[in-house]
């Protein structure tokens, strides 16, 4: 692979691979590549995988030496070369953009309503890893006519099913969380769903889009939802 | 909770109690923390003591107990904290295995030394498990602190002749030292020598905002970092804030943070600093590596 990587001691029972300080879609392809041949070597050995941007990090179960396990670790990294073998999806996240914050957006960018709603449809969005909470996703690829700061004062509660803008970010909580971001709309699909086996359905390396639709679908998708008679509609990559 | 003929009924619940276990392990990658007992080490002795299976639920109370009557036979221990303890208005102590009766009522007050006292009953409590552990966190279980009229459901134990219940001697030099052993944080390297060896030579006092998730120290360093790529952090991972806090992850943390991460506590000084209250002083001590 195309990078030369470092080994970080966090603790005697973690570790972390680091790629450049960059957000790039290959550092990240490279990172789900490794965990993938990671773990098919030490899955008994780990007790978690977790990465960021740019570091992927290994919770072993039981203290580790850093000496042994570099140069296993440097020699899976220039052996694997099966970047495409990881596979991927494209969901698709349907939309009611009626958010509360849209005229604060709108103020913010300068951009009317329906431009702000047609520009945040327009990407898909790379889902880098989940963070922050539970089936919180974090996506790249929002356009910067779109970045709109983040409150001063975070909002109390921030309802589940929120799509929002953060800064340069935009994200969907998962579950009623205070936060500070700017909501332009709300999904009524479940994200994270805790007795589901998984609970996420997106994988980090996915691919994220917003569809909007109208109140009337919303209401049929959430009635759906709540029988347990939806699922979330995607495409292979 | 599911119905059980046998537990325990929670009368007064202390300030902040839950159910722990040692965490929830292997999630981090949908953004789970993996919360658990603040101080492991007196978690796993109140189980050692049990002859309970290491990671068996117990009751984690913090700075105060509570009042709890039993609805069934079993034997209990209390770990950690020292408070005074009252088992049916009769005086008693910590680290020691205690025979209960149906019927029978303990009460603890205050918390005289440390932060957090664990109860651990025979077996371990039998509340629900979530993503394959028992450990109360807002968002994944459907409690995260105890509330008066819960009931914990426990495994009922045959009345048996009482052990000899000596009191087990803990060394508590190394739980009340103030210095905190500390590795390298991944971002250590971006301070400047001065501030980093600075980090070493003055002492920190707790401050108020203390939880589960974290503490912050009160004193102010002159931060010159920049925030980072958000990077995965740890319960122990030492986060410098902009405004120039150190924030010290603990157990419920976030799996990922933005801050620089300019030190790492090591396992043993996680445990020593969840025993420690606002206002105490730490200190911390440079490991090296390996």
């Amino acid at each position: 692979m195309n990078y030369s990587l470092k080994y970080k001691y966090i603790s005697p029972e973690i570790l972390e691979i680091c790629w450049p300080a960059e957000i790039h879609k290959n550092i990240l392809l490279e990172m789900m590549a490794m965990k993938k041949v990671i773990l098919s070597r030490w899955q008994d050995e780990l007790w978690d995988i977790t990465i960021g941007y740019h570091c992927l990090s290994l919770y072993f179960k039981d203290p580790y030496s850093l000496q042994e396990v570099n140069g296993e670790l440097e020699t899976m990294y220039q052996q694997d070369q099966n970047l495409s073998l990881v596979k991927r999806k494209r969901w698709k996240i349907p939309v009611l953009y009626k958010g509360k914050d849209l005229e604060r957006v709108s103020m913010l960018t300068g951009l009317p309503s329906k431009d702000i709603i047609a520009l945040h449809q327009k990407p898909s969005y790379l889902l880098y890893f989940y963070g922050f909470m539970p089936g919180f996703m974090y996506l790249g690829g929002l356009s910067d006519r779109l970045f709109a700061a983040r409150k001063d004062k975070p909002d109390p509660k921030i309802p589940k099913g929120s799509v929002a803008i953060g800064g340069k970010q935009t994200g969907i909580y998962p579950m009623d969380s205070p936060g500070g971001w700017n909501v332009i709309g709300n999904t009524p699909v479940t994200l994270f769903e805790l007795h589901q086996q998984p609970p996420v359905k997106a994988q980090p390396g996915d691919e994220i889009c917003f569809q909007e639709i109208s109140e009337s679908d919303f209401r049929t998708i959430l009635n759906a939802v709540k029988k347990n008679s939806y699922s979330l509609k995607y495409e292979e990559l | 909770m599911k119905n059980s003929e046998t537990y325990l009924e929670v009368i007064k619940p202390g300030i902040y109690s839950s159910i722990q276990d040692e965490g929830r392990k292997g999630f981090g990658h949908w953004g789970i923390p993996i919360a658990g007992a603040m101080d492991l080490q007196s978690f796993q002795l109140a189980n050692h003591l049990l002859r309970n299976d290491k990671s068996d639920a117990c009751l984690e109370m913090t700075l105060i107990g509570g009042e709890f009557i039993f609805h069934g036979n079993t034997e209990v221990v209390l770990c950690g904290a020292n408070a005074s303890i009252q088992l049916n208005r009769k005086k008693t102590s910590t680290n020691k295995l205690l025979k209960i009766a149906s019927g029978d009522r303990l009460k603890i007050g205050h918390f005289q030394n440390g932060c957090r006292m664990y109860l651990g009953i025979k077996g371990g409590f039998q509340t629900q498990r979530y993503l394959s552990s028992r450990s109360w966190y807002e968002g994944i279980s459907d409690q995260s602190r105890l509330e008066s009229g819960d009931r914990l459901p426990f495994i009922q134990q045959q009345t048996s002749a009482p052990k000899p219940n000596a009191k087990v001697a803990i060394d508590e030099s190394l739980i009340k030292s103030q210095f905190l052993e500390v590795y390298a944080g991944p971002e250590s390297d971006q301070l400047p020598k001065e501030l980093f060896s600075e980090l070493f030579e003055r002492e920190y006092h707790l401050s108020p905002q203390l939880n589960r998730m974290g503490i912050q120290l009160e004193e102010t360093l002159d931060n010159q970092l920049e925030e980072i790529l958000t990077s995965p952090v740890y319960p122990g991972t030492v986060q410098l804030t902009p405004g120039g806090k150190l924030l010290i992850l603990m157990r419920d943390a976030q799996v990922t943070g933005g801050y620089p991460r300019v030190l790492q506590l090591s396992p043993d000084s996680i445990n020593r600093l969840a025993q420690k209250k606002q206002g105490e002083i730490i200190r911390f001590k440079f490991e090296s590596d390996w």
